[in-house]
């Protein structure tokens, strides 16, 4: 059974289309790549999952229950968890702040206002495991301002997965970072565990290669083919819109 | 090497919002000032309700990150709410004069809030203004009941506890706002170190990834905005019976930019900034007002104009950054 699936799931801004129709499924366990020329779609495809945007049509169902409905924390609180293209951190705050707030809100600590934080141990000591766990440690004290780009880029990782998720979604997670930075952040999302479903947004094609079991390719908003990635690979239409693609690089 | 960093992260945590002993000097001050001035002490009861105004504030603006350009409304309300108590319907006794303050004002803090923080940035901004201007001129229509422009008289607080009686020289009142101002700071402190108060600093950090978070952002504001409107009602029932007295002024704009004022002159987000900056803001304009009655306010001006050029985190950001070199 599906983890995570939409139903013609249709979008527009006025007379723009952003999404036509789009119908998706991920399962438990699956490496799932979302690729397409810029403007396809595919940040605002994450955002009508997340429930940041309402769709203007269609389903999006989690667990079989349609959840389109649901706002953003409703859903995060089922399971459903993004990563952003472009860093969303508490810049003021230390790494280590970072991630325990991210773990203070699954716990459902974060609402109580009457304990001190330095009393609840656990909640640091999670946040400390998780640092271990994605090789931040160095960083732990540092404000995140002050923190390398590439680092940055694998907190926002770290924030994620302090919330456990079910599906994660994962918005160009390797965008700017050095590729030997990129490798070790793609081998701590293989590391996560088996029955976790990944939707990975990526422009680079190793990367996709790499890590993805299937291929969804979006285009003017609509699901141009999806498949396996050699056979994505070899598709007459997606290298016609890519070559175009690369020609405008 | 990076064991020691993840190791005094940790110990940072822990020891994450204990008492300073820096912390004990601000009351052993303000308990000082006691013996020291004796003549100043309405000024200085005055001093310590702009003090507990402007830490309502900081809740909502220096650690929610919520703007408001109107938050002397709460000040206002219970101002009025703690002086019709005494005035209209003869309930004297100070304390619970106070609590119904805060009561009335967080009740009114909660309904604005609810509809208010459904927007944010400049139209947010905007409409805390309006909300204040309006309650302002309601205030002054319904002058049958309040008063009006002419104020509210006939405020004649109990003595306190039933046997402290107020004398001509304020020193009662200095002691009891002490007091409520002291009770206050420890919620508020309790508040800003517990984990929800990390999250509201969350908020003013990045709304967007407290959302994605899973956090409920809007109820999060909605409760530490009520919490902060109580806080500010409690400022403006000390208002009224210390001055006996309450005018429209108590919820005009001009206090509500006054205490934005005070804030960022003592530094946001820090707690005793609000302490620091009501302070030296109420010293100031006794002192600034004795020298030149008429252009007392230019002093002011000149005061946060340098602030916001050398110094953006206040007097207690300075304070701070002193202190750690001296260390050093």
């Amino acid at each position: 059974m599906s983890l995570l699936a939409t139903h013609a799931l249709y979008k527009s801004f006025g007379q723009l289309v952003v999404a036509d129709g789009i119908d998706f499924e991920l399962g438990p366990g699956d490496r799932h790549a979302l690729i397409g020329p810029n403007g396809a779609g595919k940040t605002t495809f994450v955002n009508l999952l997340t429930g940041a945007l309402a769709p203007s049509d269609g389903r999006v169902m989690l667990d079989g229950r349609d959840i389109t409905r649901l706002g953003e924390a409703q859903r995060v609180k089922r399971g459903l968890v993004r990563t952003f293209q472009i860093n969303q951190l508490f810049a003021g705050l230390t790494v280590l702040e970072n991630v325990a707030l991210a773990v203070a809100e699954r716990r459902g600590a974060a609402s109580v206002f009457w304990t001190p934080l330095r009393r609840r141990a656990d909640l640091i000591d999670e946040a400390a495991d998780l640092l271990v766990q994605l090789d931040l440690t160095a960083v732990a004290d540092t404000a995140v301002a002050a923190v390398p780009y590439g680092l940055q880029r694998m907190l926002e990782l770290a924030l994620a997965l302090a919330l456990k998720p079910r599906v994660l979604l994962l918005d160009e997670p390797t965008a700017g970072v050095p590729s030997a930075e990129s490798h070790r952040m793609l081998e701590a999302v293989e590391a996560l565990g088996q029955d976790l479903a990944v939707l990975i947004i990526e422009h680079d094609m190793d990367v996709v290669f790499r890590f993805a079991s299937a291929v969804t390719v979006l285009v003017g908003g609509k699901v141009l083919v999806q498949g396996a990635p050699d056979e994505i690979a070899r598709n007459a239409d997606v290298r016609a819109v890519y070559l175009a693609e690369s020609r405008d690089d | 090497m990076s064991g020691d960093a993840l190791a005094a992260a940790k110990a940072r945590a822990a020891g994450f919002g204990r008492w300073h002993p820096a912390e004990a000097l601000v009351w052993i001050a303000a308990i000082a000032a006691y013996f020291v001035f004796p003549g100043y002490m309405a000024l200085g009861a005055q001093a310590l309700i702009l003090v507990l105004f402007a830490l309502s504030l900081d809740l909502i603006l220096g650690y929610a990150g919520i703007v408001s350009l109107g938050h002397a409304a709460y000040f206002g309300i219970g101002a009025y709410a703690a002086g019709m108590l005494s005035a209209h319907l003869g309930w004297h006794e100070p304390i619970s004069g106070l609590l119904v303050a805060g009561a009335v004002a967080a009740a009114y803090g909660f309904l604005t809030g609810v509809v208010l923080l459904r927007y944010h940035g400049l139209t947010l901004l905007m409409l805390t203004l309006v909300a204040a201007i309006l309650l302002y001129e309601a205030a002054n229509a319904w002058s049958d009941v309040t008063g009006g422009f002419d104020g509210l008289l006939g405020i004649t607080p109990a003595p306190l506890f039933g046997t402290f009686e107020y004398d001509l020289w304020g020193r009662t009142h200095y002691w009891y706002v002490l007091a409520v101002l002291f009770i206050c700071f420890l919620g508020a402190r309790r508040l800003v170190y517990s984990p929800f108060g990390r999250a509201l600093v969350g908020l003013r950090e990045n709304t967007r990834r407290m959302h994605a978070l899973g956090a409920p952002v809007y109820w999060r504001q909605v409760q530490i905005y009520t919490i902060a409107c109580a806080m500010a009602g409690i400022a403006g029932g000390l208002f009224a019976q210390t001055n006996a007295f309450v005018t429209l002024d108590a919820m005009s704009f001009l206090r509500s930019g006054t205490v934005i004022i005070v804030l960022i002159l003592g530094g946001v987000g820090r707690l005793y900034g609000a302490f620091i900056g009501g302070v030296v803001y109420a010293v100031l304009e006794d002192e600034l007002a004795k020298a030149s009655p008429e252009f007392w306010e230019f002093g002011i001006g000149l005061v946060l104009v340098c602030l916001v050029l050398f110094a953006r985190d206040g007097i207690a950001g300075v304070a701070v950054r002193l202190w750690q070199r001296w260390r050093r």
